[in-house]
């Protein structure tokens, strides 16, 4: 797979300096080829592992936690929501 | 609309599901809630919380794969779908990628006079995102998480739909579906159902699909077919003047009735969808998947084709009856009694029990108004026992109280008059006072003889035959 760091940098919303370019092309190329040997472990291709299984929840209401609580660590809040940034996507 | 071009079209239906609470934590999943009062620690994606399935979502996933005639993959897991906005604050959307709750299945429509069928891709259950509230005066966007974590179904369609005519149908009929199986509340217009539209055109013959465009954020009937009536005019119109088109996403403006460039296929996200790791996969017993389908209701679309082919509805009053549950169980549970003919009733579930049930505002099923009532007076109506005009008598009080129709006909005196020489006297009376009337019934104005039977009923305070009345006044006519 070839790597475009010009895309991938665009897509994280990152900044990267012309010159450095080249050099993470060839580091993430590196991890990539190592990354790509992972499906080849035993094991590797079962999808859904039916031995080792979860159980499910009842759908039974669990009081919620207070308003107060959950917005505490907000920096800004306004009419009881968290505030960002205007954003429209 | 160009003629030369088929419109091809693929829909991508969420709605949620009528849990009880969210999908991966307890907390309630109601709508119109004072906002952020229904969140904990995981539905607000704080670090050190792990979800947990509700079975309920896994349950209902599988009955609306059933309705879609889907298989249902008993081994299946969940998937991170990685994003970056502030509507899911874990900056993943925990959904299912390679392994669908179900899949492969299809779904029937009836379209003018043709059922046509659309593949059903697949089913995926996943969690619904924070609400985003755009609001100047307070200089930035409130998030409001009580939606967030509420279940939803995905459904994607194959890009079977030939016309917006074809998509608006099918997404009704899906939405009724959901009604049906008792899953969704399925109010577009709290958001419960929403569509994203995927358009293509090409030259009628052309086996090749063309470019596809997804239109986003449709949330309505109309909206629906207007975005791909609007998205395949403006393909057309690109390709027509020699244009290209590309894959990208546009968003649907209802207000506006047009869409607008989201993002091109260069700026497409790359979601990095891999297995949930705080999850773990879960298989559902065979049996469980057997009871599901076994508990499947007859759909609308099978009731509707029922209703024309063994009741001898036509296909308008068929759909209208089929294409809404409560009409539908009522007629059901009318039929079920036996006593009674199809078409009668179905003329009064469609006529007076639906004009009071709207004008009260409330479903049929919670009017006063008795199975056994309403078929015992329309039987008296069959026998000829009572006009039509005093039915109506009758069902202005069995709307509301629980009496024997014939004992109201006993103790009103509504019994049809057929005794034809009561009835002669009035049709005398009347031809006595419409010497107008009869002169141009004579003339050849034979449209008069309804006016003129209209008269005799009234005289009989509704309660003469008309029939019998009709065929008394041509022949009093004639022979005058």
């Amino acid at each position: 797979m070839k790597i475009d760091i010009r895309h991938i940098a665009k897509l994280s919303k990152l900044s990267i300096p012309e010159d450095q370019i080249e050099r993470f092309e060839e580091e993430m190329q590196a991890i990539l080829s190592m990354v790509e040997h992972l499906p080849e472990i035993e094991g590797s291709a079962v999808v859904v592992d039916t031995t080792n299984t979860m159980e499910l929840r009842a759908d039974e209401v669990i009081p919620s936690a207070s308003r107060e609580d959950m917005l505490m660590n907000a920096p800004q809040v306004a009419a009881g929501c968290i505030v960002m940034p205007k954003v429209v996507e | 609309m160009n003629n030369k071009y088929e419109i091809v079209v693929g829909l991508e239906v969420h709605a949620e599901l009528s849990t009880k609470t969210k999908i991966f934590c307890g907390c309630k999943n109601e709508f119109g809630a004072e906002v952020n009062t229904n969140v904990c620690p995981v539905c607000m994606g704080l670090p050190g919380t792990l979800p947990v399935l509700n079975e309920k979502v896994v349950e209902y996933g599988i009955r609306m794969g059933h309705a879609l005639n889907c298989t249902i993959n008993r081994a299946t897991k969940h998937d991170r779908k990685n994003y970056f906005y502030a509507d899911l604050p874990k900056a993943y959307q925990t959904t299912q990628d390679d392994v669908p709750l179900c899949a492969n299945g299809y779904l029937d429509i009836l379209v003018g006079d043709e059922t046509r069928r659309i593949g059903i891709t697949r089913l995926h259950i996943e969690e619904d995102t924070a609400k985003l509230i755009h609001a100047d005066e307070f200089g930035g966007t409130l998030i409001d998480f009580n939606r967030c974590g509420v279940p939803l179904i995905e459904i994607v369609s194959e890009p079977d739909m030939r016309s917006a005519e074809e998509a608006k149908v099918y997404l009704e009929t899906l939405r009724t579906i959901l009604l049906y199986l008792g899953i969704s509340d399925a109010k577009m217009q709290e958001g419960s159902i929403r569509a994203d539209v995927n358009v293509s055109v090409r030259p009628v013959g052309a086996k090749e699909y063309g470019v596809r465009v997804e239109t986003k954020n449709v949330s309505s009937f109309s909206g629906v077919y207007n975005a791909i009536v609007y998205e395949a005019n403006r393909q057309i119109e690109v390709l027509e003047n020699g244009g290209e088109l590309f894959q990208e996403t546009r968003r649907w403006d209802d207000a506006a009735g047009k869409n607008v460039l989201m993002r091109s296929k260069e700026d497409a996200q790359d979601y990095r969808y891999f297995p949930e790791p705080d999850l773990l996969g879960y298989v559902i017993p065979e049996e469980t998947v057997e009871q599901l389908k076994a508990e499947l209701p007859e759909l609308p679309v099978q009731k509707t084709l029922r209703y024309m082919n063994e009741c001898g509805l036509s296909r308008a009053d068929a759909e209208t009856i089929a294409l809404s549950k409560d009409k539908a169980f009522f007629f059901d549970a009318c039929m079920a009694t036996g006593k009674c003919g199809p078409k009668l009733l179905s003329n009064w579930v469609l006529g007076e029990v639906t004009r009071v049930a709207n004008e009260r505002r409330c479903e049929i099923s919670e009017l006063p108004l008795t199975v056994e009532n309403l078929v015992d007076m329309i039987a008296l109506i069959e026998n000829k026992t009572i006009s039509n005009a005093a039915a109506k008598t009758v069902f202005e009080i069995i709307v509301d109280k629980d009496e024997k129709p014939a004992d109201i006909v006993k103790a009103k005196g509504l019994a049809q008059i057929s005794d034809s020489s009561a009835l002669q006297t009035i049709v005398d009376s009347v031809i006595a006072a419409n010497e107008k009337a009869i002169n141009d019934y004579k003339g050849g104005r034979t449209n008069v003889l309804g006016f003129l039977v209209g008269q005799c009923m009234k005289q009989s305070k509704g309660q003469g035959n008309p029939a019998m009345f009709k065929d008394m006044m041509i022949a009093a006519i004639e022979n005058s």
